[in-house]
Protein backbone atom coordinates (compact mmCIF):
# COMPACT_ATOMS: atom_id res chain seq x y z
CA UNK A 1 0.00 0.00 0.00
CA UNK A 2 1.63 3.42 -0.82
CA UNK A 3 1.68 6.58 1.75
CA UNK A 4 1.25 9.92 1.50
CA UNK A 5 4.48 11.62 0.62
CA UNK A 6 6.69 12.29 4.45
CA UNK A 7 6.60 15.92 4.97
CA UNK A 8 2.82 16.24 3.40
CA UNK A 9 0.97 18.50 5.12
CA UNK A 10 -1.97 16.64 6.70
CA UNK A 11 -5.32 16.41 5.17
CA UNK A 12 -8.26 19.22 5.25
CA UNK A 13 -11.26 16.93 6.01
CA UNK A 14 -14.46 17.58 4.52
CA UNK A 15 -17.26 15.67 5.14
CA UNK A 16 -21.23 15.00 4.42
CA UNK A 17 -23.72 13.19 6.04
CA UNK A 18 -26.94 12.36 5.68
CA UNK A 19 -30.05 10.29 7.71
CA UNK A 20 -32.92 8.96 6.20
CA UNK A 21 -35.92 7.14 8.11
CA UNK A 22 -36.58 3.71 6.73
CA UNK A 23 -40.37 2.48 5.43
CA UNK A 24 -40.75 0.30 8.41
CA UNK A 25 -40.21 2.80 10.78
CA UNK A 26 -42.61 5.24 12.60
CA UNK A 27 -39.95 7.05 14.09
CA UNK A 28 -36.22 7.98 13.07
CA UNK A 29 -33.91 5.85 15.54
CA UNK A 30 -30.69 6.74 13.84
CA UNK A 31 -28.95 9.93 15.24
CA UNK A 32 -25.62 11.55 13.38
CA UNK A 33 -23.60 14.28 14.06
CA UNK A 34 -20.06 15.34 12.85
CA UNK A 35 -17.61 18.11 13.55
CA UNK A 36 -14.74 19.79 12.15
CA UNK A 37 -15.37 20.18 8.88
CA UNK A 38 -12.75 21.97 6.41
CA UNK A 39 -10.01 21.07 9.54
CA UNK A 40 -7.75 18.37 10.12
CA UNK A 41 -9.21 17.33 13.04
CA UNK A 42 -12.66 16.01 12.60
CA UNK A 43 -14.80 13.76 14.92
CA UNK A 44 -17.68 11.51 13.61
CA UNK A 45 -20.43 9.73 15.62
CA UNK A 46 -23.60 7.76 14.46
CA UNK A 47 -26.16 5.46 16.65
CA UNK A 48 -29.20 3.57 15.94
CA UNK A 49 -31.63 3.25 18.76
CA UNK A 50 -32.95 -0.28 18.96
CA UNK A 51 -36.82 0.40 18.17
CA UNK A 52 -39.43 -2.07 19.75
CA UNK A 53 -42.20 -1.91 22.12
CA UNK A 54 -39.28 -1.82 25.26
CA UNK A 55 -37.14 1.04 23.53
CA UNK A 56 -39.70 3.94 23.45
CA UNK A 57 -37.18 6.67 24.03
CA UNK A 58 -34.29 5.25 21.60
CA UNK A 59 -34.39 8.02 19.29
CA UNK A 60 -33.77 9.72 22.48
CA UNK A 61 -31.14 7.57 23.45
CA UNK A 62 -29.37 8.08 20.16
CA UNK A 63 -29.19 11.57 20.54
CA UNK A 64 -27.65 11.25 23.54
CA UNK A 65 -24.74 9.06 22.98
CA UNK A 66 -23.89 10.95 19.97
CA UNK A 67 -23.56 14.31 21.57
CA UNK A 68 -21.55 12.54 24.70
CA UNK A 69 -19.20 10.72 22.26
CA UNK A 70 -18.09 13.73 20.35
CA UNK A 71 -18.10 15.87 23.49
CA UNK A 72 -15.74 13.08 24.94
CA UNK A 73 -13.83 12.89 22.10
CA UNK A 74 -13.45 16.45 21.27
CA UNK A 75 -12.40 16.98 24.64
CA UNK A 76 -9.59 14.44 24.81
CA UNK A 77 -8.70 15.94 21.66
CA UNK A 78 -8.24 19.44 23.06
CA UNK A 79 -5.83 18.16 25.61
CA UNK A 80 -4.03 16.37 23.54
CA UNK A 81 -4.22 12.66 24.35
CA UNK A 82 -4.27 10.84 21.35
CA UNK A 83 -3.11 7.51 22.49
CA UNK A 84 -4.29 4.10 22.38
CA UNK A 85 -4.42 4.09 25.96
CA UNK A 86 -7.15 7.02 25.70
CA UNK A 87 -9.12 5.23 23.04
CA UNK A 88 -9.36 2.54 24.80
CA UNK A 89 -10.53 4.17 27.81
CA UNK A 90 -13.20 6.10 25.37
CA UNK A 91 -15.92 3.76 25.31
CA UNK A 92 -16.06 3.64 29.32
CA UNK A 93 -16.14 7.20 29.61
CA UNK A 94 -18.74 7.31 27.13
CA UNK A 95 -20.91 5.08 28.52
CA UNK A 96 -20.73 6.61 32.36
CA UNK A 97 -21.71 9.97 30.69
CA UNK A 98 -24.50 8.45 28.69
CA UNK A 99 -26.30 6.59 31.86
CA UNK A 100 -25.96 9.89 33.69
CA UNK A 101 -27.93 11.76 31.04
CA UNK A 102 -30.00 9.56 30.21
CA UNK A 103 -30.79 8.87 33.86
CA UNK A 104 -31.27 12.57 34.48
CA UNK A 105 -33.59 12.94 30.95
CA UNK A 106 -35.59 9.63 32.67
CA UNK A 107 -36.14 11.83 36.12
CA UNK A 108 -37.58 14.86 34.28
CA UNK A 109 -39.56 12.50 32.40
CA UNK A 110 -40.80 10.09 33.78
CA UNK A 111 -42.32 6.98 32.62
CA UNK A 112 -46.19 6.69 31.73
CA UNK A 113 -47.86 3.50 33.41
CA UNK A 114 -47.68 1.84 30.16
CA UNK A 115 -44.66 2.31 29.18
CA UNK A 116 -43.77 1.27 32.54
CA UNK A 117 -45.75 -1.77 32.03
CA UNK A 118 -43.60 -2.57 28.53
CA UNK A 119 -41.04 -2.87 30.99
CA UNK A 120 -42.31 -5.57 33.18
CA UNK A 121 -39.09 -8.39 33.52
CA UNK A 122 -36.38 -5.64 33.27
CA UNK A 123 -34.56 -5.75 36.25
CA UNK A 124 -34.69 -2.44 38.13
CA UNK A 125 -31.13 -1.81 38.44
CA UNK A 126 -31.30 -1.11 34.50
CA UNK A 127 -34.67 -0.01 34.03
CA UNK A 128 -34.24 3.19 33.45
CA UNK A 129 -32.02 2.62 31.01
CA UNK A 130 -33.12 0.20 28.73
CA UNK A 131 -35.56 2.42 26.63
CA UNK A 132 -32.91 4.30 25.44
CA UNK A 133 -31.10 0.97 24.20
CA UNK A 134 -28.44 2.39 21.29
CA UNK A 135 -25.27 1.63 19.07
CA UNK A 136 -22.60 3.76 18.39
CA UNK A 137 -20.24 4.36 16.00
CA UNK A 138 -17.20 6.76 16.48
CA UNK A 139 -14.20 7.83 14.72
CA UNK A 140 -11.89 10.54 15.34
CA UNK A 141 -9.52 11.76 13.11
CA UNK A 142 -6.37 13.62 13.85
CA UNK A 143 -3.21 14.26 11.45
CA UNK A 144 -1.76 10.97 11.03
CA UNK A 145 -3.90 9.15 13.42
CA UNK A 146 -7.18 7.36 13.70
CA UNK A 147 -9.65 6.36 16.33
CA UNK A 148 -12.49 4.21 16.14
CA UNK A 149 -15.04 3.09 18.92
CA UNK A 150 -17.65 0.69 18.74
CA UNK A 151 -20.54 -0.62 20.09
CA UNK A 152 -22.99 -2.60 18.65
CA UNK A 153 -23.94 -3.06 14.97
CA UNK A 154 -23.22 -0.90 11.73
CA UNK A 155 -19.87 -0.27 9.58
CA UNK A 156 -16.70 1.48 9.26
CA UNK A 157 -14.89 1.59 6.37
CA UNK A 158 -11.89 2.82 5.60
CA UNK A 159 -10.61 3.75 2.05
CA UNK A 160 -7.15 4.01 1.35
CA UNK A 161 -4.75 6.04 -0.93
CA UNK A 162 -4.46 3.06 -2.97
CA UNK A 163 -8.03 1.94 -2.75
CA UNK A 164 -8.09 -0.35 -0.56
CA UNK A 165 -10.90 -1.25 1.58
CA UNK A 166 -10.40 -1.92 5.27
CA UNK A 167 -12.61 -2.18 8.11
CA UNK A 168 -10.64 -0.57 10.91
CA UNK A 169 -12.89 -3.00 13.23
CA UNK A 170 -13.91 -6.15 12.09
CA UNK A 171 -17.43 -7.27 11.63
CA UNK A 172 -18.93 -9.11 14.80
CA UNK A 173 -20.02 -12.37 13.05
CA UNK A 174 -22.19 -12.87 16.64
CA UNK A 175 -24.42 -10.21 16.19
CA UNK A 176 -27.36 -11.57 13.59
CA UNK A 177 -30.81 -11.14 13.71
CA UNK A 178 -31.00 -7.80 14.44
CA UNK A 179 -29.50 -8.82 18.12
CA UNK A 180 -26.64 -6.01 19.15
CA UNK A 181 -25.01 -5.52 21.89
CA UNK A 182 -26.09 -1.89 23.60
CA UNK A 183 -25.51 1.07 25.68
CA UNK A 184 -28.31 -0.54 27.92
CA UNK A 185 -26.14 -4.03 27.71
CA UNK A 186 -26.00 -5.63 31.52
CA UNK A 187 -24.47 -8.87 32.81
CA UNK A 188 -25.01 -10.51 35.49
CA UNK A 189 -21.58 -10.56 37.91
CA UNK A 190 -21.50 -14.13 39.67
CA UNK A 191 -18.05 -13.08 41.32
CA UNK A 192 -19.58 -10.52 43.44
CA UNK A 193 -18.37 -10.57 46.71
CA UNK A 194 -21.32 -11.10 49.01
CA UNK A 195 -24.81 -11.21 48.73
CA UNK A 196 -25.17 -13.60 44.94
CA UNK A 197 -24.48 -12.39 41.68
CA UNK A 198 -24.97 -8.68 41.10
CA UNK A 199 -26.03 -6.80 37.56
CA UNK A 200 -23.85 -4.53 36.24
CA UNK A 201 -23.96 -1.64 33.74
CA UNK A 202 -20.54 -1.79 31.94
CA UNK A 203 -21.14 -1.80 28.15
CA UNK A 204 -17.74 -0.83 27.60
CA UNK A 205 -16.78 -4.34 28.20
CA UNK A 206 -18.66 -5.10 24.98
CA UNK A 207 -16.97 -2.06 22.82
CA UNK A 208 -14.20 -2.86 20.30
CA UNK A 209 -11.70 0.06 19.29
CA UNK A 210 -9.25 0.34 16.80
CA UNK A 211 -6.45 2.52 16.97
CA UNK A 212 -4.01 3.65 13.73
CA UNK A 213 -1.34 6.21 14.07
CA UNK A 214 0.38 4.69 11.42
CA UNK A 215 0.28 3.52 7.78
CA UNK A 216 -2.37 4.13 4.73
CA UNK A 217 -5.37 3.65 7.42
CA UNK A 218 -4.02 6.22 9.70
CA UNK A 219 -4.84 9.06 7.00
CA UNK A 220 -7.60 7.77 4.88
CA UNK A 221 -8.63 9.07 1.32
CA UNK A 222 -12.43 8.79 2.48
CA UNK A 223 -13.89 7.15 5.94
CA UNK A 224 -17.32 5.79 5.83
CA UNK A 225 -19.35 5.22 8.85
CA UNK A 226 -22.81 3.81 8.62
CA UNK A 227 -25.93 2.43 10.90
CA UNK A 228 -26.68 -1.51 9.97
CA UNK A 229 -29.73 -0.29 7.57
CA UNK A 230 -27.25 0.51 5.04
CA UNK A 231 -24.75 -2.90 5.17
CA UNK A 232 -28.18 -4.99 5.45
CA UNK A 233 -29.62 -3.21 2.27
CA UNK A 234 -26.58 -4.47 -0.12
CA UNK A 235 -27.05 -8.20 -1.50
CA UNK A 236 -23.37 -8.83 -0.64
CA UNK A 237 -20.89 -7.10 1.64
CA UNK A 238 -18.64 -6.29 -1.26
CA UNK A 239 -21.94 -3.98 -2.10
CA UNK A 240 -21.36 -1.87 0.75
CA UNK A 241 -17.50 -1.75 0.31
CA UNK A 242 -18.54 -0.68 -3.45
CA UNK A 243 -20.54 2.90 -1.60
CA UNK A 244 -17.14 3.72 -0.43
CA UNK A 245 -15.15 3.78 -3.47
CA UNK A 246 -18.44 5.01 -5.23
CA UNK A 247 -19.11 8.16 -2.88
CA UNK A 248 -14.87 8.49 -3.30
CA UNK A 249 -15.66 8.73 -7.09
CA UNK A 250 -18.39 10.95 -6.98
CA UNK A 251 -16.93 13.31 -5.05
CA UNK A 252 -13.81 13.48 -7.11
CA UNK A 253 -15.74 13.88 -10.42
CA UNK A 254 -19.02 15.84 -9.25
CA UNK A 255 -18.19 17.78 -6.20
CA UNK A 256 -19.24 18.05 -3.18
CA UNK A 257 -22.22 20.07 -2.89
CA UNK A 258 -23.32 17.88 -5.88
CA UNK A 259 -23.07 14.74 -3.90
CA UNK A 260 -24.79 16.06 -0.94
CA UNK A 261 -27.68 17.03 -2.61
CA UNK A 262 -28.17 13.29 -4.35
CA UNK A 263 -27.20 11.75 -1.03
CA UNK A 264 -30.69 11.74 0.54
CA UNK A 265 -31.97 10.24 -3.05
CA UNK A 266 -29.39 7.49 -2.99
CA UNK A 267 -30.20 6.44 0.27
CA UNK A 268 -33.86 6.48 -0.22
CA UNK A 269 -33.49 4.06 -2.79
CA UNK A 270 -30.73 1.90 -0.21
CA UNK A 271 -33.12 1.56 1.90
CA UNK A 272 -36.54 1.07 0.16
CA UNK A 273 -34.91 -1.23 -1.95
CA UNK A 274 -32.65 -3.33 0.54
CA UNK A 275 -33.52 -3.35 4.41
CA UNK A 276 -36.19 -0.79 5.03
CA UNK A 277 -34.33 0.54 8.04
CA UNK A 278 -33.46 4.38 8.94
CA UNK A 279 -30.02 4.65 7.16
CA UNK A 280 -27.30 7.18 8.04
CA UNK A 281 -24.63 7.37 6.21
CA UNK A 282 -21.50 9.91 7.25
CA UNK A 283 -18.28 10.23 5.05
CA UNK A 284 -15.24 11.98 6.20
CA UNK A 285 -12.77 12.57 3.03
CA UNK A 286 -9.13 14.39 1.79
CA UNK A 287 -10.35 17.84 0.90
CA UNK A 288 -8.19 17.41 -1.78
CA UNK A 289 -10.39 13.83 -3.15
CA UNK A 290 -13.18 16.86 -4.53
CA UNK A 291 -12.70 17.86 -8.31
CA UNK A 292 -10.15 20.46 -8.68
CA UNK A 293 -12.12 22.36 -11.33
CA UNK A 294 -15.76 21.44 -9.79
CA UNK A 295 -17.48 23.53 -7.74
CA UNK A 296 -16.84 22.21 -4.62
CA UNK A 297 -13.20 21.61 -4.20
CA UNK A 298 -12.50 24.92 -2.64
CA UNK A 299 -15.78 25.01 -0.68
CA UNK A 300 -18.06 27.02 -3.12
CA UNK A 301 -21.65 26.86 -1.50
CA UNK A 302 -20.01 25.43 1.29
CA UNK A 303 -18.05 26.66 4.27
CA UNK A 304 -14.29 27.48 3.37
CA UNK A 305 -11.78 25.59 5.21
CA UNK A 306 -11.09 26.07 8.86
CA UNK A 307 -15.05 26.71 9.18
CA UNK A 308 -17.51 24.76 10.90
CA UNK A 309 -19.83 23.24 8.62
CA UNK A 310 -21.89 19.87 7.74
CA UNK A 311 -23.60 22.32 5.79
CA UNK A 312 -21.22 22.30 2.65
CA UNK A 313 -23.31 19.98 0.92
CA UNK A 314 -26.78 18.46 1.19
CA UNK A 315 -28.77 18.28 4.29
CA UNK A 316 -27.29 17.34 7.88
CA UNK A 317 -30.66 15.71 8.14
CA UNK A 318 -32.84 14.59 6.12
CA UNK A 319 -35.85 12.20 7.55
CA UNK A 320 -37.61 10.48 4.54
CA UNK B 1 -29.15 11.82 -11.52
CA UNK B 2 -25.89 9.78 -11.19
CA UNK B 3 -25.80 6.25 -10.05
CA UNK B 4 -26.51 5.50 -6.63
CA UNK B 5 -23.38 4.61 -4.76
CA UNK B 6 -23.02 0.90 -4.22
CA UNK B 7 -23.37 -2.72 -4.97
CA UNK B 8 -26.95 -4.53 -5.81
CA UNK B 9 -29.77 -3.95 -3.71
CA UNK B 10 -32.21 -6.74 -2.20
CA UNK B 11 -34.58 -7.47 0.59
CA UNK B 12 -33.40 -9.29 3.65
CA UNK B 13 -34.24 -13.08 3.82
CA UNK B 14 -36.43 -14.35 5.92
CA UNK B 15 -35.74 -18.51 5.40
CA UNK B 16 -39.19 -20.38 6.27
CA UNK B 17 -38.96 -24.36 6.82
CA UNK B 18 -41.81 -26.45 7.37
CA UNK B 19 -41.31 -29.73 9.64
CA UNK B 20 -43.55 -32.36 8.53
CA UNK B 21 -43.92 -35.29 10.60
CA UNK B 22 -44.79 -38.22 7.99
CA UNK B 23 -44.52 -41.39 10.01
CA UNK B 24 -46.88 -44.27 10.33
CA UNK B 25 -49.48 -42.84 12.53
CA UNK B 26 -50.15 -40.07 10.36
CA UNK B 27 -51.57 -42.00 7.57
CA UNK B 28 -54.77 -42.26 10.23
CA UNK B 29 -57.78 -40.56 10.73
CA UNK B 30 -56.61 -38.34 7.97
CA UNK B 31 -54.40 -36.55 9.65
CA UNK B 32 -51.65 -36.37 7.09
CA UNK B 33 -54.88 -35.09 4.73
CA UNK B 34 -55.40 -32.54 7.15
CA UNK B 35 -52.06 -31.26 7.40
CA UNK B 36 -51.62 -30.92 3.60
CA UNK B 37 -54.67 -28.92 3.32
CA UNK B 38 -53.65 -26.79 6.23
CA UNK B 39 -50.56 -25.61 4.89
CA UNK B 40 -52.17 -25.41 1.46
CA UNK B 41 -54.52 -23.06 2.72
CA UNK B 42 -52.19 -20.88 4.70
CA UNK B 43 -50.37 -20.32 1.00
CA UNK B 44 -52.32 -17.19 0.50
CA UNK B 45 -51.88 -15.40 3.79
CA UNK B 46 -48.69 -15.80 4.07
CA UNK B 47 -48.47 -14.20 0.62
CA UNK B 48 -50.49 -11.42 2.06
CA UNK B 49 -48.45 -11.02 5.30
CA UNK B 50 -45.28 -10.89 3.09
CA UNK B 51 -46.45 -8.12 1.14
CA UNK B 52 -47.08 -6.31 3.86
CA UNK B 53 -43.75 -6.33 4.71
CA UNK B 54 -41.92 -5.55 1.21
CA UNK B 55 -38.82 -5.63 2.65
CA UNK B 56 -38.40 -9.02 3.76
CA UNK B 57 -37.98 -11.76 0.96
CA UNK B 58 -39.56 -14.80 2.33
CA UNK B 59 -37.97 -18.45 0.72
CA UNK B 60 -40.08 -21.31 2.22
CA UNK B 61 -38.44 -25.17 2.30
CA UNK B 62 -40.41 -27.67 3.60
CA UNK B 63 -38.28 -31.22 5.38
CA UNK B 64 -40.65 -34.18 6.03
CA UNK B 65 -39.34 -36.96 8.38
CA UNK B 66 -40.39 -40.51 9.12
CA UNK B 67 -37.57 -43.43 8.71
CA UNK B 68 -34.98 -40.90 7.48
CA UNK B 69 -35.63 -37.16 6.88
CA UNK B 70 -35.54 -35.70 3.22
CA UNK B 71 -35.93 -32.47 1.82
CA UNK B 72 -39.31 -32.22 0.78
CA UNK B 73 -39.00 -28.73 -1.02
CA UNK B 74 -35.28 -28.49 -1.12
CA UNK B 75 -34.82 -24.91 -2.81
CA UNK B 76 -35.80 -21.53 -0.71
CA UNK B 77 -38.62 -20.92 -2.83
CA UNK B 78 -40.07 -17.24 -2.63
CA UNK B 79 -43.46 -17.43 -1.27
CA UNK B 80 -44.80 -15.46 -4.27
CA UNK B 81 -44.53 -18.73 -6.29
CA UNK B 82 -44.37 -21.27 -3.85
CA UNK B 83 -47.11 -24.33 -4.28
CA UNK B 84 -47.75 -26.66 -1.61
CA UNK B 85 -46.38 -30.48 -3.01
CA UNK B 86 -48.37 -33.01 -1.49
CA UNK B 87 -46.76 -35.17 1.54
CA UNK B 88 -47.03 -38.71 1.86
CA UNK B 89 -47.11 -40.48 5.24
CA UNK B 90 -45.06 -43.62 5.04
CA UNK B 91 -46.99 -46.92 6.59
CA UNK B 92 -44.61 -48.07 9.58
CA UNK B 93 -42.62 -45.27 8.76
CA UNK B 94 -40.43 -44.16 12.01
CA UNK B 95 -40.24 -40.49 13.49
CA UNK B 96 -36.40 -39.20 13.01
CA UNK B 97 -37.16 -35.71 13.86
CA UNK B 98 -33.55 -35.92 15.17
CA UNK B 99 -31.81 -36.40 11.82
CA UNK B 100 -34.53 -33.67 10.40
CA UNK B 101 -33.24 -31.29 12.76
CA UNK B 102 -29.32 -32.19 12.27
CA UNK B 103 -30.07 -31.96 8.32
CA UNK B 104 -31.78 -28.84 9.59
CA UNK B 105 -29.02 -27.31 11.44
CA UNK B 106 -27.28 -27.82 8.09
CA UNK B 107 -28.76 -25.27 6.17
CA UNK B 108 -28.57 -22.58 9.46
CA UNK B 109 -24.59 -22.93 9.22
CA UNK B 110 -23.09 -19.94 7.54
CA UNK B 111 -22.54 -19.66 4.61
CA UNK B 112 -25.41 -20.87 3.28
CA UNK B 113 -27.15 -18.46 6.01
CA UNK B 114 -25.76 -14.69 5.25
CA UNK B 115 -25.04 -12.47 8.34
CA UNK B 116 -27.50 -9.94 7.03
CA UNK B 117 -30.96 -12.70 6.86
CA UNK B 118 -33.58 -11.76 8.93
CA UNK B 119 -34.15 -14.68 11.96
CA UNK B 120 -35.20 -17.35 10.05
CA UNK B 121 -39.10 -19.36 10.93
CA UNK B 122 -39.19 -23.15 11.59
CA UNK B 123 -42.18 -24.78 12.36
CA UNK B 124 -42.62 -28.34 13.61
CA UNK B 125 -45.78 -30.55 13.47
CA UNK B 126 -45.76 -33.95 14.73
CA UNK B 127 -48.20 -36.06 15.93
CA UNK B 128 -45.88 -38.63 17.97
CA UNK B 129 -42.60 -38.63 19.71
CA UNK B 130 -38.85 -38.74 18.16
CA UNK B 131 -37.99 -42.91 17.62
CA UNK B 132 -34.21 -41.60 16.63
CA UNK B 133 -31.36 -39.61 18.97
CA UNK B 134 -33.57 -36.08 18.74
CA UNK B 135 -30.68 -34.64 21.67
CA UNK B 136 -28.12 -34.94 19.32
CA UNK B 137 -30.41 -33.39 16.40
CA UNK B 138 -31.23 -30.90 18.68
CA UNK B 139 -27.43 -29.78 19.78
CA UNK B 140 -26.86 -29.50 16.51
CA UNK B 141 -29.27 -27.43 15.24
CA UNK B 142 -28.55 -24.99 18.76
CA UNK B 143 -24.87 -25.20 18.39
CA UNK B 144 -25.11 -23.13 15.23
CA UNK B 145 -25.85 -19.42 15.84
CA UNK B 146 -28.74 -19.27 13.40
CA UNK B 147 -30.43 -22.16 14.68
CA UNK B 148 -30.47 -20.40 18.33
CA UNK B 149 -31.86 -17.48 16.68
CA UNK B 150 -34.40 -18.82 14.69
CA UNK B 151 -37.90 -18.84 15.70
CA UNK B 152 -38.68 -22.02 16.51
CA UNK B 153 -42.66 -23.02 17.04
CA UNK B 154 -44.58 -26.01 17.05
CA UNK B 155 -48.10 -28.08 16.57
CA UNK B 156 -48.80 -31.36 18.46
CA UNK B 157 -51.53 -33.21 16.38
CA UNK B 158 -53.44 -35.48 18.76
CA UNK B 159 -53.49 -36.91 22.27
CA UNK B 160 -50.08 -38.85 21.44
CA UNK B 161 -47.82 -35.98 20.43
CA UNK B 162 -45.01 -35.44 23.27
CA UNK B 163 -45.14 -31.87 23.52
CA UNK B 164 -42.11 -31.76 26.06
CA UNK B 165 -40.21 -32.67 22.98
CA UNK B 166 -41.90 -30.07 20.75
CA UNK B 167 -41.27 -27.37 23.76
CA UNK B 168 -37.27 -28.28 23.98
CA UNK B 169 -37.67 -27.70 20.09
CA UNK B 170 -39.03 -24.53 21.02
CA UNK B 171 -36.74 -24.02 23.53
CA UNK B 172 -38.52 -20.95 25.28
CA UNK B 173 -40.37 -21.19 28.30
CA UNK B 174 -42.85 -18.16 27.48
CA UNK B 175 -43.60 -20.27 24.27
CA UNK B 176 -45.69 -23.72 24.12
CA UNK B 177 -46.75 -26.08 21.33
CA UNK B 178 -49.98 -25.93 20.67
CA UNK B 179 -51.97 -29.20 20.46
CA UNK B 180 -54.72 -29.11 17.49
CA UNK B 181 -57.09 -31.92 17.89
CA UNK B 182 -59.35 -31.80 14.99
CA UNK B 183 -58.82 -30.61 11.62
CA UNK B 184 -60.00 -27.01 12.18
CA UNK B 185 -57.84 -26.55 14.58
CA UNK B 186 -54.95 -27.57 13.06
CA UNK B 187 -55.88 -25.26 10.29
CA UNK B 188 -56.02 -22.46 12.80
CA UNK B 189 -52.50 -22.99 14.17
CA UNK B 190 -51.00 -23.75 11.11
CA UNK B 191 -52.12 -20.16 10.24
CA UNK B 192 -50.91 -18.74 12.98
CA UNK B 193 -47.72 -20.09 13.00
CA UNK B 194 -47.16 -19.18 9.10
CA UNK B 195 -48.38 -15.51 9.26
CA UNK B 196 -48.44 -14.11 12.89
CA UNK B 197 -44.99 -15.64 13.69
CA UNK B 198 -44.03 -14.81 9.69
CA UNK B 199 -45.21 -11.31 10.41
CA UNK B 200 -43.34 -10.79 13.65
CA UNK B 201 -40.45 -12.25 12.09
CA UNK B 202 -40.09 -10.04 8.78
CA UNK B 203 -39.89 -6.22 10.81
CA UNK B 204 -38.76 -7.28 14.11
CA UNK B 205 -36.87 -4.47 15.71
CA UNK B 206 -32.95 -4.68 17.00
CA UNK B 207 -32.67 -6.48 20.32
CA UNK B 208 -29.98 -5.70 23.19
CA UNK B 209 -28.00 -8.35 23.78
CA UNK B 210 -28.70 -10.50 26.23
CA UNK B 211 -32.05 -11.33 24.52
CA UNK B 212 -34.38 -13.75 25.26
CA UNK B 213 -35.27 -13.95 22.12
CA UNK B 214 -34.34 -11.84 19.15
CA UNK B 215 -38.11 -11.85 17.64
CA UNK B 216 -41.56 -11.60 20.47
CA UNK B 217 -43.63 -14.54 19.64
CA UNK B 218 -47.44 -13.70 18.86
CA UNK B 219 -49.97 -14.85 21.49
CA UNK B 220 -51.93 -17.57 19.91
CA UNK B 221 -55.20 -18.17 18.78
CA UNK B 222 -58.03 -18.48 20.71
CA UNK B 223 -60.16 -21.33 19.88
CA UNK B 224 -63.44 -20.04 18.68
CA UNK B 225 -67.58 -22.15 18.89
CA UNK B 226 -68.28 -25.54 19.68
CA UNK B 227 -67.45 -27.43 17.10
CA UNK B 228 -64.46 -26.92 17.69
CA UNK B 229 -64.29 -28.81 20.68
CA UNK B 230 -64.73 -32.40 18.87
CA UNK B 231 -61.89 -34.37 19.17
CA UNK B 232 -60.74 -36.08 16.58
CA UNK B 233 -57.19 -37.36 17.68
Amino acid sequence: MSLPPQGSPPRVWRTLQCRVQGANHAVCQDWCEIRGDGTNSVVAAVADGHGGRKYFRSDQGARIVVEVALAAAQHGLGEGRCTREWVEALPQDIAIRWRSQVNAHAEGHPFTAEEERLLAGIPAEVERLVPYGTTLLLAVLEPGFLACVQLGDGDILALTDDDAIVRPIPIDPSLIANETHSLASFHEDRQAAEGGPVLRHEPWRLARVAFHDAGPVAAPKLLLLASDGYGNSFREPVGLERAATDYAAAISSRGIPAVGVEMEGWLRETTDGGSGDDVSVLLVFDGALASPAGPGASGEGSAGPGAKGEAAAGRPEVQG
Amino acid sequence: MANRPGGELAKRPLHFFWLADCSGSMSVEGKIQSLNTAISDAIPHMRQVASENPNAEVLVRALSFSSGAQWHVAQPTPIESFVWQTLVARREGATDLGYALSMLAGQLKMPPMPQRALPPVAVLVSDGYPTDDFATGLAALMSEPWGKKAVRVAVAIGQDADTSVLERFIGNAEIKAVRANNPEQLTRFIRWASTAVLKSASAPASQALPAAASVPVPPLPVDPGPDADADVW
